[in-house]
């Protein structure tokens, strides 16, 4: 199926067509999530993409986000005289916003990027075109098992971004800051409940789909030469930016308010 | 058996078929002939689902293409052997990958049997022991070649080929040419083969028709086309700037 394409003019006219557009590719996945052909492959090698893609950028990210907040915690904190409560702030800030959120972004800025721009570069050289002739119905075939590893993947991601930050944090509060370690870490674990751990990984299956989602409808609508995949890469970021920061305002408020 | 009945088809202003009708001859090789830029490759889109009509129908075997639902729509395309101008290989695959990918997606066929079928494949279009190459290594020849073997390897009922040999050297394109009237004859399939060449129009084709201006300008065997008396069919034919046939620059829309 031609996803209709974009020919008025006027900012307004062309919001409503690009939701449109975003809003026919968005049903199209979720009608072939129940396809009679499941690309177990696909998934299979999506899933290891995402991970070994995104964990070595990971790693650091998290590690100094984790740092930087024991350190502005700390700074807080000492105000009121209480800065052995560091780790609490931490361990909440942490799994509940923290976590999810540069899971997402870094997934976003890797694989999300990575995906837009092979995405575009198949429809522009009418990849797409030949693989929908051969029979094959794009979204089953490649980006269902996109969207997909990523609400699978990213839970995990979140996890161990939640346990690089939280040991990063712990190491500058115990050999930067003096604090006892052993306090710091009852705080932790006193401070985060199973409910606060599912509810980030909820968060960042949320967000795993939202940036893989966005990231092929970029690269599934590109048009127009090598430029074409270009642009379809910049709007990926740009979009699935924009998105994750503002779902994250509603799902915060609809999970822990 | 392939009918258009009054299709027509635009794209914002810029109008590429207009109420073109025509029934191709089927186990014929129909040849599609035209300046650039009349609407070939749309043609063709609306052949298999691509593009749906603004007005007008396509026919194939009694059924709608353009009613179909989407889930009938690949299976219904499973009939057509495609070659896209320029291949469309799938770079993240080998030569082999890519014309075993057919197979593999449509038939239960044994791995062995895969393989052989791809050699055989690849060798009928002159592109042996080429399986482990990558598409970026490939001339646009022998991409063209690999596209051909992809696009016949279900051994479909109906070949389409946009532009097999242009931009390629006269030998190779006559070979190409070669390579085409063989697999037809042998097949005895339906043929649907877009060019600009006449040199290979009139060597391969058995039926000819003319797009010009949004128009089917001609359609007749080669015989009729030949000798028909039209500007338009005689100007391309000669091979001559002058007639009705004007090279027009596109026009850009100020606020484009
Ligand atoms: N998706 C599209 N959106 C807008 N215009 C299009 C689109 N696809 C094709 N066109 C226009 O339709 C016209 C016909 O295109 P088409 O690709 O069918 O030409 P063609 O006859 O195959 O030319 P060539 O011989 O150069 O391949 C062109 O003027 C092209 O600009
Ligand atoms: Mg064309």
């Amino acid at each position: 199926m031609a996803l209709p394409s974009i020919q008025s003019r006027g900012l307004l006219s062309f919001l409503f067509a690009e939701f449109g557009r975003f809003t026919f590719f968005l049903m199209e996945s979720v009608r072939n999530l129940f396809y009679r052909k499941f690309y177990f492959t696909n998934f299979i090698d999506e899933m290891n993409t995402i991970g070994s893609r995104s964990l070595l950028v990971l790693f650091p990210v998290a590690a100094f986000i984790g740092m930087n907040l024991c350190v502005e915690g700390y700074i807080i904190f000492k105000k009121f005289g209480a800065q052995d409560l560091v780790g609490m702030f931490v361990a909440v800030a942490n799994i509940r916003e923290l976590s999810p959120m540069i899971a997402g972004l870094v997934v976003g800025a890797k694989a999300g990027t990575q995906m837009a721009a092979r995405i575009g570069t198949m429809r522009i050289g009418k990849q797409i075109d030949a693989l929908e002739v051969m029979g094959v119905n794009p979204y089953p075939y490649m980006i269902l098992p996109r969207i997909l590893a990523a609400v699978l993947v990213l839970p995990l991601l979140v996890v161990v971004t939640y346990f690089v930050s939280t040991l990063s944090a712990y190491l500058v509060a115990v050999f930067q800051l003096h604090l006892n370690g052993s306090a710091f870490m009852d705080l932790v674990f006193s401070n985060i409940t199973v409910q606060d751990m599912l509810k980030g990984m909820v968060k960042g299956s949320v967000f795993g789909a939202i940036v893989t989602t966005i990231s092929c409808y970029s690269g599934y609508t590109a048009s127009g030469g090598a430029r074409g995949v270009g642009v379809a890469t910049n709007l990926a970021v740009v979009r699935m930016s924009t998105a994750i920061v503002f779902i994250n305002i509603v799902l915060t408020q609809m999970m822990f308010m | 058996m392939i009918e258009y009945r009054n299709v027509s088809k635009a794209f914002g202003d810029l109008v590429v078929l207009d109420d073109v009708s025509c029934v191709i001859p089927e186990g014929k090789i129909t040849m599609i002939i035209g300046p650039s830029g009349t609407g070939k490759s749309i043609f063709i889109k609306l052949l298999v689902g691509l593009v749906k009509p603004d007005a007008g129908e396509v026919v194939v075997d009694g059924e709608v293409v353009s009613q179909m639902p989407s889930g009938e729509l690949y299976e219904f395309r499973k009939k057509f052997g495609v070659l896209f101008q320029n291949g469309a290989l799938f770079d993240s695959m080998t030569v082999g990958e890519n014309v075993a990918f057919p197979l593999r997606e449509h038939t239960d066929l044994p791995e062995e049997e895969i393989r052989e079928i791809v050699a055989e494949k690849l060798a009928a279009v002159g592109m042996a022991h080429s399986d482990c190459r990558w598409p970026s290594e490939l001339s646009g020849g022998q991409r063209n070649r690999v596209g051909l073997a992809r696009a016949i390897a279900l051994e479909p009922n109906i070949v389409v080929f946009d532009e097999p040999s242009s931009g390629l050297d006269p030998v190779t394109a006559d070979s190409i040419d070669n390579l085409i009237l063989e697999m037809q004859r042998r097949s005895k399939c339906t043929f649907i083969v877009v060019s600009h060449d006449i040199e290979s129009t009139f060597k391969i084709a058995d039926y000819i028709g003319m797009l010009w201006a949004g128009k089917l300008v001609a359609f007749g065997t080669k015989e009729e086309i030949r000798t028909m008396d039209n500007d338009v069919v005689q100007q391309f034919f000669n091979r001559s700037s002058e007639g009705p046939i004007q090279i027009v620059p596109p026009v850009c829309e100020p606020d484009a």
